[in-house]
């Protein structure tokens, strides 16, 4: 009886992959049978108009239905065929419309912690839904050569955020007000987070020029950032530490150098104002940030890439106040809060083969503060002793192994995850570790269902706690 | 009891886990796809590199002249055949790859024509326009290209 179980299991399983077979199987082509031959000797070919010869085998007779090069000349293209085709251009097939579209997700996350634990903060405790990303790309080709983004994330934040003066004390950020169109009613309002905002110039493939706010090119998952496209629910914490800036505001080239038919080499040069509060808009120093990424590629085995990125700067908190001159004007000097030359290095590898992936990265920080911005302050964990931030190395990495089965484009994947970093607003050291495992299911391509189960753990003889937190989350994310 | 159980799920799985067919994978009984263009086009040959680049939706140049690819509608028997022979993609995962690129900014899909005949005519019209088909597309203004510098019927033709 279990012998006949497990065959009927087997041919099951079986009858269901070559079903899988059978529904992704391309129809047949239509075989193309080449077309009567010419009346007269046919030892050779006969030119297509204007074009290369075709073999002598295209010649023979062929169905009714599937006919022989045409000696007539097409139709003009039609106004009608253009709008169609959604093109405004009668000289180019170059879609110039303005093009909308993004992402979302929407999580449940739970926690197990022990009571009391320091992991509860942040309403960790509790099991919780949450919208995480709503994000809305518009993009248009203005020329051949040239394409504008913009990206905005909407979010909730700040509401519920913690307020500057509340990391110990838990205050959140508010900002419930009475609106206006409700005869009063409260509302709770959020924001928005500019992610990116450019301009491509393609000069050549191995060229091209952008200027604005871009995402960092370094690594794997920060340029790639999509809930829909990340395996995990979340992207790993060293992607979150602010290793790299996420984004910087200045210019950009990069492109792609073919080697081979299998082999390419990419890369990216930048210039921006770097690390700093406001870098969006202003850079508090003198000091312009230059970074890089470089990675090659070869699909002769799958897909794989291997890369290096860099980035330099300096990172830079000031005011400039007002202030009054020994002659009775009025003039503005530099206060500087904070500063440091930063150092940043990664590598990445990813590996795609059949359905299997294989991904990793490695991403460090050196953090060097120049004298006049190594500024001390009272430390509240420390009993409000002044302490000043120290230069520090920080570095993180991740492994994701998965393997994307057929059947519903189902992976099951694990994820290890490690970091040591310096915080320099607490003035402390942390060190973690994390290990993950989880589905990622893709039923159709637009949908992706991710249920993970882990635990985190903080390491290191100054850990504040030896707790472990198991967590539990589901993510749906979608790509509209 | 357990154990054996265990054992058939676990095949059972592996047998569900059927590769999809290599990059480049001979369409059995079907005709090698003609790489289209203007007969105007100042090229007859185009690397292999450059038309993959082309139809993955990143900038790509062939004697200066920047490609615009055309593509026939997502489940056609050419586009299969193309997908698989170019891209490397089957069909059950060429939509989520142009979903994923265009979340990740690497490239937007080409443009989609509805039917064979409709490219001829914007192959011919508009310029740097690139698409493929079989032969009975060819005209007196559409020329087929060489890939790699072999022709569809030559050994080693990439694009089958």
């Amino acid at each position: 009886m279990k012998r006949l179980y497990g065959s009927a299991l087997l041919a099951l399983a079986s009858l269901a992959s070559s079903q899988v077979r059978a529904q992704d199987a391309a129809p047949p082509a239509p075989k193309e049978t080449p077309a009567e031959p010419q009346s007269g000797p046919a030892t050779e070919p006969a030119p297509t108009p204007s074009g290369a010869a075709l073999p002598a085998a295209v010649l023979e007779p062929t169905p009714a239905d599937v006919a022989a090069p045409s000696a007539d000349i097409p139709p003009e293209l039609s106004l009608q065929d253009l709008a169609a085709l959604g093109l405004s251009d009668p000289t180019s097939a170059v879609d110039k419309s303005l093009k909308i579209y993004g992402y979302m997700d929407f999580a449940l996350s739970a926690q197990k912690n022990p009571k009391g634990s320091i992991f509860s903060t942040q309403g960790g405790a509790n099991t919780t839904f949450y919208v995480g990303s709503i994000n809305l790309y518009m993009s248009k080709q203005i020329t051949e050569a040239v394409r504008t983004l913009l990206e905005v994330r909407f979010t909730y934040l700040p509401n519920g955020a913690s307020a500057p003066e509340g990391a110990l004390s838990g205050a959140k950020i508010g900002t419930s007000v009475d609106d206006y169109v409700y005869a009063g009613g409260q509302q709770r309002w959020g924001g928005i987070i500019l992610q990116r905002a450019y301009l491509d110039w393609t000069v050549h493939p191995a060229l091209v020029l952008r200027a604005g706010q871009y995402l960092t090119p370094y690594g794997i998952w920060n340029v790639d950032h999509g809930s829909p496209t990340i395996i995990p629910v979340l992207r790993p914490y060293v992607m979150t530490l602010q290793l790299f800036p996420e984004r910087q505001t200045g210019l950009q080239a990069f492109g792609r150098y073919a080697l081979s038919t299998h082999n390419a080499v990419n890369y990216a040069v930048t210039v921006s104002n770097g690390f700093g509060p406001i870098s969006e808009y202003r850079d508090l120093d003198s000091n312009k940030a230059v970074g890089g990424h470089i990675n090659w590629t070869n699909d002769g085995l799958g897909e794989f890439r291997i890369g290096g990125s860099w980035f330099y700067g300096r990172d830079t908190s000031a005011t400039q106040p007002l202030t009054f001159k020994p002659d009775g004007s009025i003039g503005s000097r530099t206060k500087i809060s904070q500063q440091s030359d930063v150092l940043s290095l990664a590598a990445d590898l990813r590996w795609m083969w059949s359905g299997l992936l294989v991904q990793g990265e490695v991403l460090t920080q050196q953090r060097r503060f120049t004298s006049q911005g190594s500024v001390g302050a009272p430390n509240a964990l420390a009993g409000n002793q002044v302490l000043a931030p120290k230069d520090a190395l920080s570095w993180g990495t991740y492994a994701l192994v998965g393997y994307r089965f057929r059947w519903l484009g189902v992976m099951p994947y694990v994820i290890q995850t490690y970091n040591y970093r310096y915080d320099a607003s607490a003035y402390t050291f942390g060190e973690s570790s994390a290990v993950a495992g989880g589905l990622n299911i893709r039923p159709v391509d637009s949908v992706v269902l991710k249920l993970e189960y882990g635990n985190l753990r903080l390491l290191g003889k100054n850990r504040p706690t030896d707790d472990v937190t198991h967590f539990f989350q589901a993510q749906l994310a979608w790509a509209f | 009891m357990s154990r054996g159980i265990t054992l058939y799920l676990l095949i059972g799985l592996l047998a569900l886990t059927v590769a999809p067919a290599s990059p480049g994978a001979a369409r059995d009984g079907a005709a090698p796809l003609l790489v289209l263009v203007a007969a105007s086009f100042p090229s007859n040959d185009v690397p292999f590199d450059a038309l993959r680049e082309a139809f993955k939706g990143r900038p790509s140049l062939v004697q200066g002249r920047r490609l615009v690819p055309l593509n026939q509608p997502l489940h056609s028997p050419l586009r299969v055949g193309f997908d698989r022979a170019v891209l490397g993609l089957e069909p059950s995962a060429v939509s989520a790859f142009w979903i994923d690129a265009r979340v990740r900014d690497e490239g937007k899909p080409p443009l989609e024509v509805p039917t064979p005949e409709l490219t001829v005519r914007v192959l011919a019209a508009l310029a740097n326009s690139i698409a493929y088909g079989t032969p009975s597309m060819l005209n007196p203004k559409i020329k087929a290209l060489t890939v790699d510098g072999k022709s569809a019927m030559q050994p080693g033709y990439p694009v089958q």
